[in-house]
Parts: structure tokens; C-alpha cells; sequence
């Protein structure tokens, strides 16, 4: 079980938010090739330790943050405003 | 390899069963091999077999960090079924049905293959539809499918609740050919093949590094030393990234845990597998008489190897739903596996960059009843250097072309598929 | 049968009476019903905001900075649920006219947007409504966390709620909690009430426009 200190919100349960992926993307711009937006579309770091994601609290005040999360113990090491 | 019949089994009862040999060799690594396969599930056991029947390679060992089966190949909840959207998943998947159907005779082993049949249900008139759609793609391959009302459902399986206020039934899907296969009877039953046919399984050896010299991978640095091979295949599961990364490249893979629950014994109460369309739960029973059922993955990325307790509550809660009797029984075991769920949600048995590398990753919640195939494409792959016919689409180019496979249609977000 | 009144047609709760079990202190359930606004800040129009709502007599606690606060002034109680974001809440007037009062007053300073025929309100009172809601509410209801100025937006039973306390202040013995949902689920939330206070018992009373 996860709680997720939302800088909005306070400290809340994981069921109010949905996880929304890497947060370590940056988009390519239209200058950029093919190759680019394969990467940034579908290749992942994926790592077992940090991560940093997106998370929307959906159930809570609608904001999206960003959170730094061990994918392995689940400790948690902040969240933010992005 | 002591071959198992009725006949050794009432001659070892006379003699007091002292006779039986381990079923197969747990192997010390050699220095070098033709194929090191990193990953002792079902896929990296079964492509061990295939390398050996199909392409008379034995020079082969098949490392894993742990003992045999306990990865996800023993923690799934053991479904096979062949019932997918897209023409080539259909082909591909039967394929592994069939193979299924003779693999006991094939292996001299009992995996307890039950086509007990497995219903998809439909709560909406889009969702029958779409049923409809797939059951007539499914069609168009041969592959036989029912469509059943309402009261076809009620009648087959009356422990679902079909008039349920929030998500009432209005009829299914049903795969007679579907069923359960006892999950690490698969693994014991490749091992010991792929050992009689001279592969090496070596247990408690887990790879550390790829090294690699130009575009090639060199070998494995294991926790028991440096293996040297012609061909690296990894065959890891949740773990694919990590491997990917030792030797230098990136894969459209997340890992995420899927949870399993099993209830206590009671008499036989359900006689087919149940996918319940509007929550997350699935059900089927086994023969020692749980209830074994599982839902949706946690969502999120994920390498911890056991669910969380929100997951937990909504599989519980949809399973208490869909069938009000279940509400009756106590849930005794819960476990997670960690899973390649792949940016498109189908797999991927490829080359890769790394020129000598092979990879059969990408299985996400459903790779078990794959495996029969799976090891047959992915040491067709191995042996010839070129993809097995059925297994094609299943490149990583995919990416870069387009062409990726999307059955559910939601696009690269693992934590939706 | 007498025709539902306006708002109140939804059913939710069983009729009037005792539900569950004779406790010495069953909570009270109640549905109520509320107009309601969705005000938000326009983009840098914060000093504005702060103006038109002062003339407006309308409080916008948090103005902005944080989340989780309520307020009552006169009839109109406002929550504020996340950064410029609030819910106004009044009593049920001439359909429409609350929400144009309000867009009229903010005018450009902020959007508002009339949600209140979407809402169903349910109050949990007594001193065992704590009890009851931490039957499925993940938030801590304590006194001394979660005051008769605090609001926030929640999850039970797989709903989205908005909670808020109703009561006067001080009333930290028997408090009022006032939980809003989308009205299309709010069948599904009064069995959660129903079943989360069986074991207190619980009075269920008239629905009520107060
Ligand atoms: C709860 C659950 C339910 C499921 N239900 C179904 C179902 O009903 N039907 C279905 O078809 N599929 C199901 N699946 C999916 C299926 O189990 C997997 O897709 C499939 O087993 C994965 O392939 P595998 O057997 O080769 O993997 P695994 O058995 O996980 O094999 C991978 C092996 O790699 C080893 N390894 C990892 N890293 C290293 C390293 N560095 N060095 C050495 N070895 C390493 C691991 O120890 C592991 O043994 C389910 C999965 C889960 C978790
Ligand atoms: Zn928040």
C-alpha cells in the first residue's frame, strides 16, 4: 500500500491516484527523426531501483506530480508540483 | 531418461517406489556452450527442448538465478486458451493449443492439460459485439467458438450471478478447447526432456553482465563464474530489461506484478475457467479443489514479486460480485509475479541489436499458454537465424515500423493493458 | 405514489426509520440537496478573483495556494479542492439562479460551471459517524485532522466523494459529515451508508432541502 504525499492534498492512498508512466521522457521535437519518437513512444529504461513517474490524483484534486518511487521496495523519495 | 507408464508406476508400488530417478540432472556449468539460455520458465525450458528435438542442438545450458519454477511459470494461474483478435495472434496461439493437446505424450509427462472450456462475459451490448467480431475472427482461422445468451451462461456456470445490479450478464464467449494446465508439472516436464536430450540445467547461477566485444555478446558473467557462448538467448520475463541493459540496449518493456489468490479446498463447485468482463477477476478450480483466481496487474512498474493490498481488495470484491457465493469462502494463499508487459501487449521473440542475441520477452499476464509455441518459434529463431512463419509479427522492429500488434487498442501504456 | 421532488427523485436511501442494529447510538443518514457551482480561477486572474468574490460575499479559502479547506459564509459554503479550484454549495433555490449570481458576480476572473443537478448529498451524523465512514474512507477523520473547516475530494467504495463537515464548530462530539457524489452512483453509495452502519444501527431520515 502506498501513501502518496500530494503537495495539493496532503498525504493519500495510492487508490486515489493512477499511475501514469515514466516521467524521465522528454518529447522529440519535430526536428527529430523517426528513430526519436520510437525511442520516446516505446523504449524504457524500466529500472529496478528509482524510478520517476507521473501520477494523477484522480480522486483527490486532479493534478498531476511527479513521484520518485523504488520499483523494488515501493519506498517512496518525493513528490511534486512538475 | 526412466520412462513413466502405468506399468513402471505398479512395479515401483511392488518394490516400495526405491526405484525412481530424479526426474531430471541439476548440472554445474560448463565453461562454454553453442547456447546459454538465461532463464529457466517455461520459455527458456522449452527452447532448450525445441533447440534439442527440432535442430539437434545439445550443446545448451539453461541458467537460472534460482531454482527451477519459481518464477512466473509457477505462479501463474495456469489458463490456456487461444481465443485472441488479430489473424496472426489466432494462428499462433492455436498453434500452442495443439501443441498443448499431445504435449503429455510428447514429454512422457503428466501436466494435466484440462480442456474443461473457458467463458469471456459480456456485460453490455458493446462488449457482446465485440465478442461477436472476435468470435468471427477466430472463425475465419477454424478456430470453434460459442457465442452464448444470457441463459446459456446462467445455465453452464449457475454460480454467476447474471442478474447483478451493477453489472448484469448479458451473455459469453465460450472456448471449449480452453481449459488449465498444471503450471510447474510444464516446467519439470521440459526439464526433464530437455535434460534427457543433453541440456545442461543449471540452477542458482545468475547472470551478472553480458559482456560484449564489438556487436556481439561474448558470453554471461554468472554468480558461478564466466559462461562463453556462440548464442545468448534470454528468456527472463520481468527481469528482461535488466538483461537488455547488461548487454547495451533498450527494450519497449515495463515490468509490472500480476497477483494470484487461492481460496481453501471445497468440492467441485466450478467446472470451467470464468473471466468476469466488467471487474478484475478470473476464476477457475483446481483438482485439489481452491478456487484459483487472479485480476488486473497492480499498475505501476513494479519488480517487488508480491501485490498490494488495493488490488487485492478489487479482486475480491469484483470475484464476490460476479459470483455472491464465493463471499463464503477464505482466500489461503496470495502471490505476485513480476511480468514483461510490453508497449503493445503481445510479445516479442526477436533478434536484437546485439548481433548473437536473442530475446523471447513481452509475455505480460499471458505467456503461459505460450510456452509450447513460444520454444518452438523462439529455437527455430536460434537454430536458423531466421523467424518461424508463426511468429513474425512477433519482431522488435515492430516498433520502428508500425506495425505494432495492438488487440485491446489503448496504445504503449503497459499499466492499461 | 407522490411524485419525487426535484433533486430528491434519486432514492438512494430506504425510507425513513431504524436500519441495522439497536445500538444506543445509531448514526443519522440523511440526503440533502444542494445547488452547486464549480468556480475556477482564470488564468492570472487571481487578484481579480479576490476582489469580485469579496463583493460577492463568497469565500475562496486557500485563494489558490492549497487544497482542503471549507468554508460557511451565510448560505453559501464553498470548498476549496484543489489550487483555484472550489465548489460552491447553497441551499436549493430557483433552478439556475444561484449559478448565475455567481458567474455574474466573478465574471471574467474565473469559470463557473453549474454542477449541482449531478450531485447527490448525504450526511453521516453522531457520535459514531467517524466509525462508520472509516468503514471506507481512506482519510483521517479525527477531530483534531480533519475540522469543521476542512474539505476534500476522496475515494469510497470506489466513488469519488467530496467530504466536508457540516456542523458548527465545536461540535467535535457529534460531528455532521456532508459527502457529495455524482449523482449516477449515488444507489451504490447509500448501500455502502447501509451497510457501513449495520453494526451501529443508524435513523434514517427524510431527505431534506436544509
Ligand atoms: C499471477 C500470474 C498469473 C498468470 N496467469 C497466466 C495464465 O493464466 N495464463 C497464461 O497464459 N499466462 C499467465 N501468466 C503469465 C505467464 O506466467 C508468463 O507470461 C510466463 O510464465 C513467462 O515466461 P516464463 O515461464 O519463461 O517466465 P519465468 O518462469 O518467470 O522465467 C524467467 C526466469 O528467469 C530467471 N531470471 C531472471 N533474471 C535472471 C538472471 N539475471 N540470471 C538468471 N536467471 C534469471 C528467473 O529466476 C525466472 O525463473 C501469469 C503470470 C502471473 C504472474
Ligand atoms: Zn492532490
Amino acid at each position: 500500500m502506498l501513501r502518496i504525499t500530494c503537495p495539493h492534498c496532503g498525504p493519500r492512498d495510492e487508490i486515489e491516484f493512477r499511475y501514469r508512466g515514466d516521467a524521465s521522457l522528454s518529447r522529440p521535437g519535430p526536428e527529430d527523426d523517426a528513430k526519436a519518437f520510437q525511442r520516446y513512444a516505446y523504449e524504457r529504461e524500466n529500472p529496478a531501483g528509482m524510478h520517476l513517474e507521473w501520477w494523477l490524483h484522480v480522486g483527490g484534486c486532479r493534478r498531476a506530480l511527479k513521484l520518485q518511487r523504488d520499483t523494488a521496495s515501493h519506498v517512496i523519495g518525493g513528490a511534486g508540483e512538475p | 531418461m526412466q520412462r513413466y507408464s502405468a506399468f513402471r508406476l505398479a512395479l515401483e508400488a511392488l518394490r516400495g517406489h526405491g526405484g525412481w530417478q530424479p526426474a531430471w540432472r541439476d548440472a554445474a556449468p560448463k565453461d562454454r556452450y553453442k547456447v546459454v539460455i538465461v532463464g529457466a520458465g517455461g520459455h527458456g525450458l522449452a527452447t532448450a527442448y525445441h533447440l534439442a528435438r527440432d535442430h539437434g542442438i545439445t550443446d545448451v545450458a539453461v541458467l537460472d538465478k534460482g531454482p527451477l519454477g519459481l518464477g512466473n511459470v509457477g505462479r501463474n494461474t495456469t489458463i490456456i486458451r487461444s481465443n485472441y483478435f488479430t489473424a496472426p495472434n489466432i494462428r499462433f496461439y492455436d498453434h500452442s493449443l495443439k501443441l498443448w493437446e499431445n504435449l503429455e505424450r510428447e514429454l512422457n509427462f503428466n501436466v494435466m492439460v484440462s480442456q474443461r472450456g473457458s467463458l469471456n462475459l459480456a456485460h453490455s451490448d458493446g462488449q457482446r459485439d465485440l465478442f461477436a467480431r472476435r468470435a468471427n475472427a477466430m472463425r475465419l482461422e477454424g478456430v470453434a467458438i460459442e457465442m452464448l445468451d444470457k441463459d446459456a451462461v446462467k445455465a453452464l456456470c449457475p454460480l454467476i450471478d447474471v442478474d447483478n445490479g451493477r453489472y448484469p450478464v448479458v451473455g459469453g464467449f465460450l472456448q471449449r478447447r480452453a481449459g488449465t494446465v498444471r503450471h510447474d508439472a510444464v516446467a519439470w516436464g521440459y526439464a526433464r526432456a530437455a535434460s534427457a536430450r543433453g541440456v545442461d540445467i543449471v540452477q542458482h547461477c545468475e547472470v551478472t553482465a553480458i559482456p560484449r566485444e564489438g556487436a556481439r555478446a561474448m558470453g554471461v558473467e554468472t554468480t558461478r563464474g564466466f559462461i562463453g557462448a556462440d548464442k545468448v538467448v534470454l528468456a527472463v520475463a520481468g527481469h528482461s530489461s535488466r538483461l537488455a541493459a547488461m548487454a547495451g540496449f533498450r527494450l519497449p518493456i515495463e515490468t509490472h506484478v500480476l497477483q494470484a489468490f487461492v481460496t481453501e479446498a471445497v468440492k467441485p463447485l466450478l467446472d470451467i475457467v470464468v473471466t468476469y468482463g466488467a471487474g478484475h477477476f478470473y476464476v477457475s478450480q483446481s483438482d485439489k479443489g481452491g478456487l484459483v483466481f487472479g485480476g488486473g496487474t497492480d499498475g505501476y512498474n513494479s519488480y517487488a514479486q508480491r501485490g498490494t493490498l488495493p488490488m487485492a481488495e478489487e479482486v475480491h470484491a469484483a470475484g464476490i460480485t460476479l459470483m455472491p457465493a464465493l463471499s463464503r469462502l477464505r482466500t489461503l494463499r496470495q502471490w505476485g509475479g513480476v511480468m514483461d508487459m510490453s508497449m503493445d501487449g503481445n510479445p516479442i521473440i526477436s533478434t536484437t541489436p546485439v548481433e548473437n542475441l536473442a530475446v523471447s520477452t513481452g509475455w505480460c499476464y499471458g505467456g503461459f499458454k505460450a510456452i509450447p509455441a513460444g520454444g518452438t518459434c523462439l529455437a527455430h529463431l536460434v537454430a536458423t537465424g531466421a523467424p518461424h512463419p508463426l511468429a513474425a509479427h512477433f519482431g522488435l522492429n515492430r516498433f520502428e515500423t508500425g506495425a505494432v500488434i495492438d488487440e485491446r487498442g489503448v496504445g504503449p501504456h503497459p499499466y492499461l493493458h | 405514489m407522490s411524485k419525487p421532488e426535484r433533486g430528491l427523485g434519486w432514492g438512494g436511501l430506504p425510507p425513513p426509520g431504524h436500519h441495522g442494529a439497536l445500538g444506543r447510538d445509531p448514526v443519522k443518514l440523511q440526503a440533502f440537496m444542494r445547488d452547486a457551482v464549480e468556480v475556477r480561477l482564470a488564468p492570472g486572474m487571481a487578484e481579480a478573483l479576490r476582489h469580485a468574490a469579496a463583493g460577492l460575499g463568497l469565500a475562496l479559502p486557500g485563494m489558490g495556494e492549497s487544497a482542503g479547506t471549507g468554508s460557511a459564509t451565510g448560505a453559501v459554503t464553498t470548498l476549496g479542492l484543489a489550487p483555484g479550484e472550489w465548489l460552491a454549495l447553497a441551499r436549493p433555490e430557483e433552478p439556475g439562479a444561484f449559478a448565475r449570481r455567481i458567474a455574474s458576480g466573478l465574471e471574467a476572473a474565473a469559470s463557473v460551471v453549474e454542477t449541482g443537478h449531478g450531485l447527490a448529498c448525504f450526511s453521516v451524523s453522531g457520535r459514531a459517524a467517524r466509525e462508520v465512514l472509516a468503514k471506507g474512507c481512506r482519510l483521517d477523520l479525527h477531530p483534531a485532522v480533519f475540522t469543521s473547516s476542512t474539505a476534500a475530494r476522496t475515494v469510497i467504495a470506489q466513488i469519488p466523494v467530496t467530504l466536508w463537515r457540516k456542523d458548527e464548530a465545536g461540535a467535535a462530539d457529534s460531528p455532521v459529515f456532508a459527502l457529495a457524489v455524482p449523482l449516477t452512483f449515488a444507489q451504490s453509495f447509500a448501500h455502502f451508508l447501509l451497510g457501513a452502519s449495520a453494526g451501529t444501527g443508524a435513523e434514517i431520515l427524510p431527505a431534506s432541502k436544509d
